[in-house]
């Protein structure tokens, strides 16, 4: 998928610690994200959300003078947009409250910086879709947009189940996606009982987007476990 | 309460077995000791004898003279009254003066049933008249009207029975009565005492007889739970105090991580330089992973971490932490085979699902520290009897048998309550048992069929 449009989003960095500000804004940088905004302190970071209008803001939760989960209350007063927590803070009970305050990912430090740029960039797909969002595999092309896939001359449409597993791994793309979590994103329900259903459906989907369904190159079975979906330019 | 219960049933039964008992005592002693003075029958029988004793002989009567021996030394005097004539025909020489030498009716039967002038008078009846034999004042004691209703005879038995059961109830109660004050100080004492190992706070009143036993009670109960309330404040400090330095350690962590990262992708240096900004980048993250482990055990043995267990499905979690280690095997370095029968997918047990996939994730992480060049990997999901096992092995460096046992069990230093340098497993491996653990399960250590190391985590199955 072509991403190019998300580096255009405003991201706004909050940590009281100088030396962490410097590395992530480095790492996001790096990445191709180019409009950051720095604040150290929950008075630094309203100020700066007021003025900078950010898209997107990357909090950490222990600050001088107050806490990223009511910095994030206050930043929502204002304005909606995805925030990720940063956090030195890893029990779960941090994290089920910063959840619980909407906010859309938590990543413990330390982190890779690879780790950081990826969920970024989904959060940042996900709040921001593209106008034409598409998937290009080995044998055809996935317009989300119209849930449909386009091989050469061919539409297939796809069925509001195929387009929700379709979606969950792509969202993944190159990544194991266990069978459960499929299930999940398919019948939003336990995964019990659903196994023969979902491969039922990924047959269908392969009809779809492979060439030679009985020898998948895009869709691969990882045997007992899930798929995975590997897209343009990614290999077995 | 139910011991205090116990407690009165066999002191009534013990009571009740004491009166038997006395009383048979009693019935024996008494006999024994009536056998050699009640000589109630003697002085009849000895009229009997002395009357066949007598002889007829022409010039009058003549006694037997072992007969008459025995008589006088009793001082039994003898005077015997001829039928027709109702006069004495034949006395003994120790005769009393006052004793008349002829009798009517009347004084006969008198003297037969008692007395005669005090002496107490027995008969031996003959054909030709009647021998009485006088004993010496005060010496015996005779019934004079001896006659009982045949009725109250016959219901002697159940009389004396009635007799008895109402002695043993009077007995009991004078027992209560003087024990109702012990009874009443016992019952809460005992409650207290029984409440006691089981860690409530015990406040017995101290009053009756028992008072005292029931303050050393309270202050035992006191003293217990300053103890424990002394030793959670020092197990919640140190679980506080290691997630506090754990939280410390993760911001520097972050800086080393984070660099050491971007150094060994950064074209520009050499590869020696990538490699050594590689080693930094493994140490940092062997760093987290222990820190992380560090706090997690902490708070499962301090008890700081609340179990979410619910009755869920246990192959998702194990699925997820194997597909998440294999999304980080990019090389392929770990080819994983994934065993389980089709109806493991059915199997349900109570558990906390983060913490069972967490488990499963710190033993793959183990293979890979373990065997950093890559070895086979093998998940299975069992069932044995009662349990569900999660099977984590490899056909890596594998242990030796007795380097597994000393694995199993030697005590970690977060365990152990003296450091001796032994040889201990690491803090992954004691967040896999305590995990397991909590969920009223086990681990197992042993040796692979792939050759290299075997780990279990078994799991109470919901039937």
């Amino acid at each position: 998928m072509d991403m190019s449009y998300l580096r255009e989003k405003r991201i706004l960095l909050v940590d009281d610690e100088n030396e962490i500000l410097d590395m992530v804004e480095m790492i996001l940088k790096e990445a191709g994200f180019c409009f950051i905004c720095r604040a150290s302190s929950v008075k630094e970071a309203l100020e700066a959300a007021e003025e900078f209008r950010p898209d997107f803001a990357v909090l950490d939760v222990m600050l001088p003078d107050g806490d990223g989960f009511g910095l994030l209350e206050r930043l929502r007063e204002k304005a909606e947009y995805p925030v990720l927590f940063l956090t030195a803070r890893g029990e779960d009970e941090d994290k089920f409250r910063g959840f619980g305050l909407g906010a859309d990912d938590y990543m413990v430090k330390p982190f890779l910086p690879k780790e950081l740029v990826f969920r970024v960039q989904a959060i940042l797909r996900r709040a921001y879709k593209e106008e034409n969002p598409k998937l290009r595999l080995a044998d055809c092309e996935v317009d989300f947009s119209r849930a449909e896939v386009c091989r050469g001359k061919e539409i297939l449409p796809l069925t509001a189940k195929e387009y929700a597993i379709l979606q969950a791994l792509a969202r993944n793309a190159g990544r194991i996606v266990t069978i459960d979590a499929l299930c999940q994103a398919a019948w939003g329900d336990n995964p019990y009982g659903y196994e023969n259903s979902l491969m039922a459906h990924i047959r269908r989907i392969r009809e779809k987007i492979e060439k030679d369904p009985s020898r998948p190159v895009s869709l691969i079975t990882v045997k007992g476990l899930g798929y995975r979906l590997l897209t343009e330019g990614r290999t077995k | 309460m139910k011991n205090l219960l116990r407690l009165i049933r066999r002191f009534a039964g013990l009571l009740m077995l004491s009166v038997l008992l006395l009383l048979a005592v009693n019935v024996v002693v008494l006999w024994k000791f009536t056998e050699k003075s009640m000589t109630n029958g003697a002085p009849y029988t000895m009229a009997g004898e002395a009357a066949r004793a007598l002889r007829r002989e022409a010039d009058g009567y003549a006694m037997d003279t072992e007969i008459e021996k025995e008589l006088e030394s009793q001082d039994i005097w003898a005077v015997f009254v001829e039928e027709e004539s109702r006069e004495v025909v034949w006395e003994t020489e120790n005769v009393p003066a006052d004793i008349p030498h002829s009798y009517t009716l009347s004084e006969v039967s008198w003297l037969t049933r008692g007395y005669l002038n005090d002496y107490p008078t027995y008969t031996g009846e003959r054909e030709d008249g009647l021998l009485i034999l006088g004993y010496p004042k005060d010496s015996f004691w005779k019934h004079m009207y001896p006659s009982y209703d045949y009725d109250s005879i016959i219901s002697l038995p159940r009389t004396a029975l009635a007799v008895l059961a109402v002695n043993v109830a009077v007995l009991f109660f004078i027992y209560l009565a003087a024990n109702r004050k012990m009874m009443a100080s016992l019952g809460p004492l005992a409650e207290g005492i029984q409440r006691l190992p089981r860690g409530e706070p015990v406040h017995v009143q101290p009053r009756g007889l028992l008072g005292e036993l029931a303050e050393s009670v309270n202050t035992t109960s006191e003293v217990l739970e300053t103890q424990r309330r002394q030793l959670r404040r020092k197990e919640k400090a140190r679980g506080e105090w290691i997630a506090g330095v754990s939280h410390d350690i993760r911001t520097p962590l972050t800086m080393i991580i984070g660099y050491a990262d971007q150094l060994q992708e950064n074209p520009a240096l050499s590869e020696k330089e990538r490699k050594k900004a590689g080693a930094i980048l493994h140490q940092g993250q062997r760093i987290r992973d222990l820190v992380s482990d560090l706090n997690l055990v902490s708070r499962l043995e301090y008890q700081m971490q609340p179990l979410k267990k619910k009755e869920e499905y246990l192959v998702p979690a194990v699925r997820q932490a194997v597909a998440d280690f294999l999304n980080l095997d990019v090389e392929g370095r770990y080819p994983l085979e994934w065993n389980a029968p089709e109806e493991a997918s059915g199997w349900r047990a109570e558990i906390d699902a983060p913490l069972i996939q967490r488990a499963v994730g710190n033993l793959l992480q183990n293979v890979r520290n373990h065997n950093e060049e890559g070895c086979a990997v093998r998940v299975s999901l069992l069932r044995e009897s009662m349990s569900l096992v999660i099977r984590v092995e490899d056909g890596g460096k594998g242990m030796s048998p007795e380097e597994t046992e000393a694995l199993e069990k030697t005590p970690h230093y977060m365990q152990a309550e003296e450091a001796d340098g032994t040889l201990r497993h690491g803090l992954g491996l004691l967040t896999v048992r305590q995990t397991a653990r909590a969920h009223g399960g086990e681990l197992r250590l042993g040796k692979s069929s792939l050759g290299g190391f075997r780990a279990d985590i078994l799991l109470p199955a919901l039937s």
